[in-house]
């Protein structure tokens, strides 16, 4: 018990584990999957068609934001140039899962993705979706991932005050809820503020979204704020979600690749 | 009085009990995955207890731990911790189990739930559950659900385990 709470020394017979349990959890999820499944059936055409409208308006505006995103990462790798960044996240390779079932006990928040390690899905890697961070995949069986969720109790993950830049750790609460907390009582946090993810300990990716604050007290006898937030994910109701490699590469522009480069931007001709 | 004597053996039954545990543990992982129901208690729990009063010839306790070990990869709680719950829970019948066997339906109803609110405030304990209001009451009521329905499973698998071993 110690040493599976403590450490990760039990993963491999945990994830052992849970591969001779799959097929009694997917058995288990039949009468939920037949009742997705009969409940799409009986969509309305006019709903299908205000959804596919939706959709096309979604598309239209994604694609204008995309033709912007060529220029910006040619910014943002020539503004990292100049600030000497030692190393930092390439394009992370994303692939798409579904969820299979959620487990949203008082014990511990998780859902199963239908991707493992035949798909090369590795623990450790993040899950988001549309609108932020999901949670982190903890178990992986050969065709199943197990995702711990933001807001279980166990889990803690290194953010910042995106308008600010404060760092904290947020910590899941169980009710939909996280708490941001080593944020000093001198700091600005206002309600509404977006948390992100400041990549520090390298497991979650840097500046993807968490959470808005909705409170902030600050306790007389504490040095730092209490602060409570409400994840930007839509979790429970997404049923489709995007995995990230955290594969952590030095650029190769980057200045420690030799003298001539750093020349070059020195004298201007890398604008 | 005029209740058939017989005593059951392993070998006689083991593909009933091994069948049982299976489609018990499905059901519970059904009720907490499909339907999000808490209140109701575990019914492998629930079999492993009758298992152990009546299948007098062994100790359960190896069992006790295996269903622990599956029962921690589904909660995702720490491995060994339900283990250790039942397996405390297969010792404290194993003490009683001959006395047990001759109790009234109601007394044996009492006993379990005993038991099972033994069970729950260890889980309170070790694993510090994060529960609102409806969950809270849910968690509470599962000794007690238990207690009504352990006459009802206790005559239904005493029928099947005959039916197992003399069809």
């Amino acid at each position: 018990m110690v040493s599976d709470h403590y450490s990760h020394a039990l993963s491999s017979v945990r994830n052992l584990l849970l591969t001779a349990i799959e097929p009694i959890e997917k058995l288990a999820t039949l009468p939920i999957t037949a009742y997705h499944f009969f409940q799409q059936d009986y969509e309305t055409i006019e709903d299908l068609k205000q959804a596919n409208q939706r959709l096309a308006t979604e598309n239209l505006l994604l694609k204008a934001e995309q033709q912007q995103l060529p220029q910006l990462r040619l910014e943002i790798t020539r503004l990292n140039q100049l600030l000497n960044t030692a190393s930092q996240l390439e394009r992370s390779k994303i692939q798409i899962a579904n969820i299979s079932h959620y487990n949203l006990s008082p014990y511990s928040q998780t859902f199963m993705l239908d991707k493992g390690y035949l798909d090369k899905v590795d623990p450790n890697q993040c899950v988001i979706d549309s609108h932020g961070l999901i949670g982190l995949i903890t178990q992986v069986t050969p065709t199943s991932a197990k995702v711990q969720l933001i807001t279980d109790a166990d889990i803690a993950i290194p953010v910042r005050i995106q308008r600010t830049g404060q760092r904290g750790i947020a910590k899941g609460s169980h009710f939909n809820e996280l708490s941001v907390q080593f944020i000093a009582k001198s700091s600005s946090v206002n309600i509404g503020d977006l948390i992100v993810t400041s990549g520090l300990g390298s497991v979650y990716p840097k500046g993807y979204p968490v959470a808005r604050v909705t409170s902030v007290t600050k306790p007389k006898d504490q040095p730092y704020l209490e602060i409570k937030a409400r994840p930007v994910a839509k979790i429970g109701q997404a049923d489709k979600v995007l995995i990230l490699s955290n594969d952590i590469k030095i650029p190769s522009n980057s200045l420690f690749q030799g003298d001539s480069k750093l020349k070059l931007i020195r004298n201007g001709a890398g604008k | 009085m005029s209740d058939k004597v017989y005593v059951l053996e392993f070998c006689q039954i083991k593909w009933f009990l091994i069948f049982g545990y299976l489609a018990a543990f499905t059901f519970d992982s059904m009720l907490k995955l499909s339907f999000d129901i808490y209140f109701a208690p575990s019914l492998t729990v629930l079999l492993l207890l009758f298992w152990t009063s009546q299948l007098t010839c062994k100790t359960h306790l190896f069992t006790a731990f295996l269903i622990g070990i599956f029962t921690d990869t589904a909660m995702n709680t720490p491995l060994g911790s339900h283990a250790l719950i039942f397996i405390l829970l297969v010792f404290f019948m194993l003490r009683i189990r001959l006395s047990f066997k001759s109790y009234p339906a109601w007394q044996q109803a009492i006993t379990i739930g005993l038991y099972l609110t033994f069970a729950q405030v260890l889980s309170w304990v070790i694993f510090e559950p994060v529960l609102p209001n409806s969950q809270l009451i849910s968690f509470w009521l599962v000794p007690w659900v238990s207690a009504i329905l352990w006459p009802f499973l206790y005559k239904t698998m005493l029928t099947l385990s005959h039916r197992a071993m003399f069809d």
